[in-house]
């Protein structure tokens, strides 16, 4: 296996007129910044480090992608696209050097960067042990001058960015709203498109059973068309570019496949290609090019990828590049004008938005928040973006010229939202919540399915115990509480009226609870909510579970260049045990 | 060691083996006495959201919609079996097994009617 990360020593690479930040995972010439796809990161750091030697797909493959098997596609895509963002007027000169039916290899010279010390033309792969001893004297004074000269740049930016974070940071308005009923028809309606013209949205009705109603409605005049299909539900993907058609997928459970069709519904459908069954969206963005999500991305069938998509030749390549530990970036908007998409990158623990040629270059971070941004529009009128957070119900406005913030509406006189898309500051449409969570009793000897929640509570993580409890949370005026259902008498017990824990485990015997939050898992006992131990964890926790002899497993989210790491804590001598 | 590769999801089997959901879909039961991931199965593909919980022997996987069981007591080769289907607009998104009890508790998300609707700002 040859070296694929950077000592923590080194700080910077400068190779022709470019300069990587290791940290930042960006490029830069000088004029131009780019931010590098997780994955273009770890090609360009492999071939500088392994510079001198020609890189084999199959080093790619082990070495990078850590897998058994990349398709060659994806290799060359990924190679094109760091060429690509590698390409500046500045810098004419080849970098990566295709070797026919062999490999690739870096071209340029490289000067290493390190904290505090500066190496010109070193490798600091094989040098760093040998230099310490090296230094003279008085430079390592000049080392240490420099480092707190440093330091103390570092602190002044800091102090500056929190300065003008407070000046710059967007207050929020309080407005209030009223709503209007556009449609109520029998069945449970979702999935809102808008037609890029905002003169159409398509929808779907369902009603229990296997089939729905897909159905186009014009906003003027509320006229509406529908399709369904026997035995087969529809779901819209999203619009053609000039409003004409209705890219939708249907499943009835086994197949599920894209369909475009005319937006009156009078002609047949076409067949486009196969997907996965969980919902999707995209767009038309000319005649022939579909931008749309694509789950199953490195075979990790919830991981989902922006994919561009020739739909007369079927041919398609990736747009984004996420990494595995997250969710993956779903496509929220595209604007013609600009020739650029929208997508949110959905980590584990927030949402990043982003903004990026339909071919993938020139990607952008704009945002980051704590909540799902599920749907979003760009509003040409002020070259800004509007997204509705179904959580903390604020209307968002991000304006793309100035690249911030521009407001941040708190909506008051509204219903709770399953899925929004805002026209402009003033109006949106919405489809009102329609879900509603409860607790079910699977009897596996004679399978008997019994709701086991009384009317009007709405409980999440329910856990079972062997002597017939039911412990589980619930929300109740934003306020989550622990409660425990006896199954024997049906009594709950309200067991904490607030929780600043998101979930729960607990033991099979029903004696000791996990209360886990983002980094941290406390151990209590069920009876008083006694605290026994404290587990602080360095990163964030994707997974706990309760091992045998009351031991501890949990999962911890790797960064962008590192997997998800396991780990064992023995309740017994309080050790914990790292698992690769 | 275990050499599972990005996993999301573990468990333990017995004092030697523990299974595993890796970021690609495979469980894996790793035997931790001679280092050897013993076994791999494929899941269903996801129809709204993986979910698993084990209890003595007894795996449960839900793939969102139906509920399967590995029953390891009848050793490792074994099938998954589909022991239940939701119906009714319903959908799984966590389940707990007690042994004990021979039951599954099944947190489910149900659909209702509902209205769509335009939002207009009050004028001041």
């Amino acid at each position: 296996m040859k070296q694929a990360e950077f000592p923590d020593s080194v700080i910077e690479v400068k190779f022709g007129t470019w300069c990587l930040n290791i940290k930042r995972q960006i490029i830069n010439d000088g004029i131009v910044e780019k931010e590098l796809e997780p994955l273009l990161f770890k090609i360009l750091s492999y071939l500088i480090l392994n510079k001198n030697t020609i890189i084999t797909r199959q080093n790619l493959i082990d070495d990078v992608w850590c897998q058994s098997y990349v398709d060659d596609n994806a290799i060359n895509r990924a190679i094109s696209e760091l060429r690509k963002i590698l390409k500046s007027p500045n810098q004419a000169a080849l970098v990566v050097k295709t070797h026919y039916r062999k490999g690739y290899s870096f071209v340029p010279n490289v000067e290493f960067i390190e904290s505090g010390y500066q190496s010109p033309n070193s490798n600091p792969v094989n040098e760093l042990d040998s230099k310490e001893a090296a230094k003279p004297v008085a430079k390592k004074y000049t080392v240490w001058v420099l480092a707190l000269l440093i330091i103390l740049l570092a602190s002044i930016v800091v102090s500056l960015f929190k300065w003008t974070a407070t000046k710059n940071e967007v207050k929020i308005i309080d407005k209030s709203y009223q709503e209007e009923v556009l449609s109520m028809k029998d069945g449970s309606h979702s999935y809102l498109v808008l037609s890029p013209n905002e003169k159409n949205i398509a929808f779907i009705v369902s009603k229990g059973g296997v089939g729905n109603q897909l159905i186009n409605k014009e906003l003027d005049t509320g006229k509406e068309k529908s399709l369904s299909k026997p035995g087969y539900k529809l779901y819209p993907v999203g619009w053609s570019h000039n409003n004409n058609e209705i890219i939708y997928w249907q499943s009835n459970g086994l197949d599920c496949q894209v369909f475009i069709v005319d937006s009156n519904f009078s002609g047949e459908s076409r067949y486009l290609f196969d997907c996965s069954h969980l919902p999707f969206s995209g767009q038309g963005v000319n005649d022939t090019s579909l931008v749309y999500s694509k789950f199953g991305y490195r075979n990790r069938d919830e991981l989902v990828v922006l994919m561009n998509r020739n739909l007369i030749t079927g041919e398609e390549y990736q747009v984004s590049s996420p990494n595995l530990n997250s969710y993956g970036d779903k496509f929220l908007a595209y604007i013609e004008g600009k020739n650029k998409v929208v997508f949110e990158r959905h980590q584990l623990d927030s949402s990043e938005l982003y903004i990026a040629d339909i071919e993938g270059g020139s990607q952008t971070h704009l945002y980051t928040t704590k909540n799902r941004i599920w749907t979003l529009k760009y509003h040409q009128g002020s070259d800004s973006l509007l997204w509705y957070d179904n959580v903390d119900r604020i209307l968002y406005q991000y304006s793309l010229g100035n690249q911030k913030l521009l407001q941040k509406i708190s909506m008051r006189g509204i219903s709770d939202y399953s899925s929004t898309m805002p026209l402009n500051p003033s109006e949106m449409l919405a489809i009102e919540y329609p879900f509603s969570v409860r607790i079910h009793q699977l009897d596996l000897d004679n399978f008997n399915f019994k709701d086991m929640m009384p009317k009007d509570i709405y409980p999440f993580n329910a856990q079972n115990t062997d002597n017939g409890y039911i412990y589980y949370l619930f929300q109740d005026a934003q306020i989550v509480k622990l409660a425990v259902l006896d199954t024997t008498t049906g009594t709950v017990s309200i067991k904490s009226n607030s929780v600043d824990f998101r979930e729960i485990r607990v033991s099979s015997d029903g004696e000791e609870l996990l209360t886990i939050k983002a980094n941290e898992i406390e151990v209590r006992d069920t009876a008083e909510l006694n605290l026994k131990d404290t587990i602080t964890i360095d990163g964030n926790i994707i997974n706990v579970e309760y091992l045998n002899n009351r031991n501890i497993g949990y999962i911890v989210r790797g960064n962008n260049t590192t997997s998800n790491k396991s780990y064992l804590y023995d309740r017994e001598t309080k050790k914990v045990y790292c698992y690769q | 060691m275990l050499p599972i590769s990005n996993p999301i999801w573990f468990e333990q089997l017995s004092s030697s083996k523990y299974i595993f959901l890796s970021a690609q879909n495979k469980l894996q039961i790793f035997d931790s006495w001679n280092n050897l991931i013993t076994h791999e199965f494929e899941i269903s593909p996801v129809l709204y959201m993986h979910s698993f919980t084990l209890d003595g022997d007894k795996l449960f996987h839900s793939d969102g919609l139906n509920i399967y069981l590995y029953d390891f007591s009848l050793g490792f080769e074994v099938k998954a079996e589909l022991v239940y289907t939701l119906k009714d607009n319903k959908l799984i998104s966590q389940l707990s097994y007690a042994n004990g009890q021979d039951s599954l508790s099944i947190t489910t998300i149900e659909t209702n009617n509902n209205k769509l609707i335009k939002v207009v700002e009050v004028p001041q």
